[in-house]
């Protein structure tokens, strides 16, 4: 397979590192963009990311140091770094205070990533990872996002819930169910019973001075909302929606509205 | 042959101006008078009231309205009447007017009715001040209507109302909420009386044609039920 320059670069990196941990037993997983992308995600543009246990963490810099790398000062004490010519290398080995434990790197699977075969960190362990990482001052979602869409089916997401239980990974979960990554039952999100949902939404949306509408009909099932009767213009449709939308959050509103027409033609009814 | 043009529920606010309003060019030529079946606005309140006292004004026919629930949800029923009447509308709420139609005079007697239900599955004035209150708005409504229909003097009569009288023209509606949607003490005064044809809206959800049980003509004018600007009756 043809990649840029860059990722070629990243990828013979990725030979280098494997082969230097293989050679000197130092157990590991490869992790974060790369991990992903050699579970199908597309190409990472990021670091490479190993994950290695705590205790092995100045051994393995050692080792690469030995292979040529250039180990680099990392004010994290999460993890280490080394550079390969551009390249930067983390080995990370607590992420989020959470150390990588010996059941993480035995659960990881030898999987192809372009010419050489090494252990890669399971679907689940490596979200999880990512999602730790996420912090006040490093909270962008589009990494994640990418993985977890391309991950999706290989991921533990009752699990993903459990181990990352932060705000910002929380908040990345209502997010892919928004997206429709994942199911409410992964989200979070507590939904009130449907009966309940249905007759609160109904006299909301008669109540609400931007819709007064009394005749939609709401119907629950599940996570789907469907939303059906008629209303005077298309405007009032878009309330309608806006309204169920603020109310249902973490729920699919499905429109099925009609807007009344009253372009038929007059005709007289007599009446004898 | 008088000709009776009838709608409800056109529900206008400043987003509808206009577009109603657009569909009456005709009206000279179908009838010769316009009822309103209430809920001419959306909220109630007096800035949609002057959009539909615009949407109403000065049209060739007489146009003779009553209000429906929408019209009282923000408190100022009265206010929205005065802004309808300044434009010409005749507003009747347990009133009676009567109107010159070429083909003979023709008799209106308004009221918005209430809801409650329908025999054998009717609310009553028992319990808690609330339930009183509410059946008790009822009665009061259809007294209403029969005290506007007792004195006309007309060669046609029609009853105009925003709640049914009948659960006929409710089909459609779910059933559980017709106690809501109309009373039947408002086709018991329509039988009392001579009445030749009864209008009302409100729901939206429910078909044009029923009858009381006195077989007097019932059709539900709601904009949604009709699919057109106006229902056309002739009667005589
Ligand atoms: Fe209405
Ligand atoms: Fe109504």
């Amino acid at each position: 397979m043809e990649y840029e320059p860059h990722i070629r670069d990243m990828l013979t990196t990725l030979k280098r590192v494997a082969g230097a941990f293989k050679a000197d037993g130092v157990p590991f997983a490869l992790t974060g963009g790369f991990g992903a992308f050699a579970r199908g995600a597309p190409p990472s543009r990021h670091d490479v990311d190993f994950a290695v246990l705590p205790e092995d963490a100045e051994r393995a810099l050692e080792v690469l140091a030995k292979a040529g790398l250039r180990p680099v000062d990392a004010v994290e004490d999460w993890l280490v770094k080394a550079h390969d010519g551009d390249v930067l290398v983390d080995l990370i080995h607590s992420p989020a205070d959470s150390p990588v434990t010996p059941a993480q790197l035995a659960r990881a699977t030898p999987l192809q990533v372009d010419s050489v075969r090494l252990p890669v960190m399971e679907a689940t362990d490596l979200l999880v990872m990512r999602l730790r990482a996420l912090t006040e001052h490093e909270c962008d979602f589009s990494g994640p996002l990418a993985t977890a869409r391309a991950l999706r089916e290989q991921v533990d997401w009752g699990r993903v819930r459990a181990e990352a239980g932060s705000p910002y990974a929380r908040a990345f979960l209502v997010l892919l169910h928004q997206l429709g990554v994942v199911g409410a039952e992964h989200s979070g999100v507590r939904h009130e019973p449907p009966q309940y949902a249905a007759g609160h939404l109904q006299q909301a949306l008669a109540e609400d001075p931007r819709t007064a509408e009394q005749g939609i009909r709401v119907r629950v099932a599940g996570d789907d909302v469907y939303l059906s009767g008629s209303v005077s213009c298309p405007r009032r449709r878009d309330r309608v929606l806006e309204v169920a939308r603020e109310r249902m959050p973490g729920r699919r509103i499905h429109d099925e509205l009609s807007v009344v027409r009253f372009d038929g033609p007059v005709r007289e009814e007599r009446l004898t | 042959m008088i000709t009776v043009a009838a709608v409800g529920d056109v529900h206008l606010d400043e987003e509808m101006r206009g577009r109603y309003r657009r569909r009456l060019g005709g009206l000279a030529g179908d009838a010769d008078v316009l009822l309103l079946a209430g809920d001419l606005t959306k909220h109630g309140t007096v800035e949609e009231a002057r959009v539909v006292a615009e949407e109403f004004r000065g049209l060739p026919v007489p146009v003779v309205a009553v209000l429906g629930n929408h019209d009282y949800q923000s408190d100022a029923p009265d206010a929205v009447a005065e802004v309808l009447r300044a434009e010409g509308v005749t507003v009747l709420e347990g009133e009676g007017t009567v109107v010159d139609c070429p083909g003979g005079r023709l008799g209106v007697a308004g009221a918005k009715g209430f809801a409650m239900g329908f025999p054998g599955r009717c609310a009553s004035e028992f319990g808690e001040p609330e339930m009183k209150s509410f059946v008790r708005h009822s009665r009061e409504a259809a007294e209403g209507l029969r005290r506007a229909l007792k004195p006309l003097e007309a060669d046609a009569v029609v009853a105009l109302t925003h709640y049914s009288p009948v659960e006929d023209t409710l089909a459609g509606e779910p059933p559980e909420i017709f106690a809501f949607l109309g009373s039947y003490l408002l086709a018991e005064a329509i039988d009392a009386s001579d009445v030749d044809l009864a209008v009302h809206g409100h729901a939206h959800r429910g078909t044009e044609c029923g009858t009381t049980p006195g077989g007097v003509r019932v059709r539900n004018v709601a904009l949604p039920v009709l699919g057109r600007p106006y229902g056309v009756y002739g009667i005589g």
